[in-house]
Parts: C-alpha cells; structure tokens; sequence
C-alpha cells in the first residue's frame, strides 16, 4: 500500500462504497414491489449489463472528444 | 492495513444488515438460478465501483482539475475492467477470479502518483472487492 492510501479517510471511503454496495439491493427491492416477484435472471443480467455498457459508452465518448493531452 | 481491515469490516456491516451473507462473501438470492445471473448480481456493486472512478476522472478533466492525459489513463482502465466484467457474465465464471482480475486493475490505479485525486474512488472499489471476498 502507497503512503497516499495510508492517509485516505475512512468515513468518507465508506460514504462512497456504502451507496455503490446498497444500489443493487434497492433496485431489487423496487423491481419486486412493483410486480410482486423477484426479478429473473435474464433481468439481473440486463441491469448489470446496461451498467456495463453505460461504462464502456462513456468511456468511448471521451475517448473520442479529443482535446488537448 | 489495520485501517483496510477496518474499511472492509465497516462494509461487511452494511451488507450483514441488508443481505443474507456468510462472512463478507453475499450470496446471490436463490431465486437466480443460472451461473450467468448469479454473477451478474454478484458484481453489479462492483460495476457501480468502476463506474465511480470513471465518472469522477471525466468530471474532473472536464472541470480542468486534472489533465486529459491523466483522465484517459483511468477511462482507458475502467473500460478494461468494464469489459472483463462483461465477458465474466456471459462465461458465469466463478466470482473469486473476477474479482481477483478486478483487484489487480484497481491495485494498478492505486498505485499510480498521477492518481491521488481519485484515491477515496479507488480505494471504495478495492474496499469493495475485498468485502464481496476479492482481493484477499
């Protein structure tokens, strides 16, 4: 571990991770209060994925704005 | 390391509190049945991890706070990991060596000087990779 990371603050590293761990269990949990089941995999697998390709979309769309290095 | 430990131990409290666990390793709910959707659900806080540490090296190019240079080295990383992500769904390859793989790339960001500007970013993900059982 780099001595920056030894200085990193432990509240606020939780603050960021706890939203990001929490999504998914929220999005379950509305997902199954709409319609009264629990997602199928094919949906679990569709959210995930759309993340996944907003990530590599973004990603690209940067890539190609250009700009001073 | 103690502080790490203590970060993943924090997590592991959020997780106990909301999902069934054993450890700090979640468990897929049992309603998912197939490898592909087990996984995708497994590693969807981590997809949002990655997804953190993009977003804030673009908004922070955006907002000159640091270079376009510095911004690609991390865009460039994430789309990586983003990729080996994907391709771990569509195997339903076990999550220990996804999250493994994912470690590493994560451990590559952190221990870059151009970086420390995203350091709380990485670190969240590498926290989270340990706490879902990565990285150990």
């Amino acid at each position: 571990m780099s001595g920056s990371q030894q200085n990193y603050d432990v509240g606020a590293i939780v603050n960021i991770a706890e939203p990001l761990v929490l999504d998914v269990i929220a999005w379950w949990q509305h997902r199954k209060a709409e319609t009264g089941t629990p997602p199928t995999d094919a949906e679990v697998i569709a959210y995930t994925k759309g993340k996944l390709a907003a990530i590599v979309a973004e990603a690209d769309a940067f890539e190609a704005e250009g700009g001073p290095i | 390391m103690i502080r790490r430990f203590g970060l993943v131990l924090a997590l592991c409290a959020a997780l106990t509190a909301t999902v069934t666990t054993e450890g700090c390793t979640r468990k897929p709910p049992p309603t998912l049945t197939t490898p592909q959707g087990q996984v995708a659900y497994q590693i969807e806080d981590l997809v949002a991890a990655i997804g953190s540490i993009q977003h804030a090296a673009i908004t922070a190019n955006h907002n000159g706070q640091v270079s376009r240079a510095t911004a690609l080295k991390v865009t460039r990383s994430t789309r990586a990991i983003a990729v080996t992500l994907n391709s771990a769904i569509d195997a339903g390859t076990g999550t220990a060596a996804v999250y493994r793989d994912a470690a590493v790339g994560l451990a590559e960001l952190a221990r870059d000087p151009d970086l420390v500007k995203f350091r709380q970013e990485i670190a969240a993900a590498q926290v989270i990779v340990a706490a879902l059982g990565g990285g150990r």
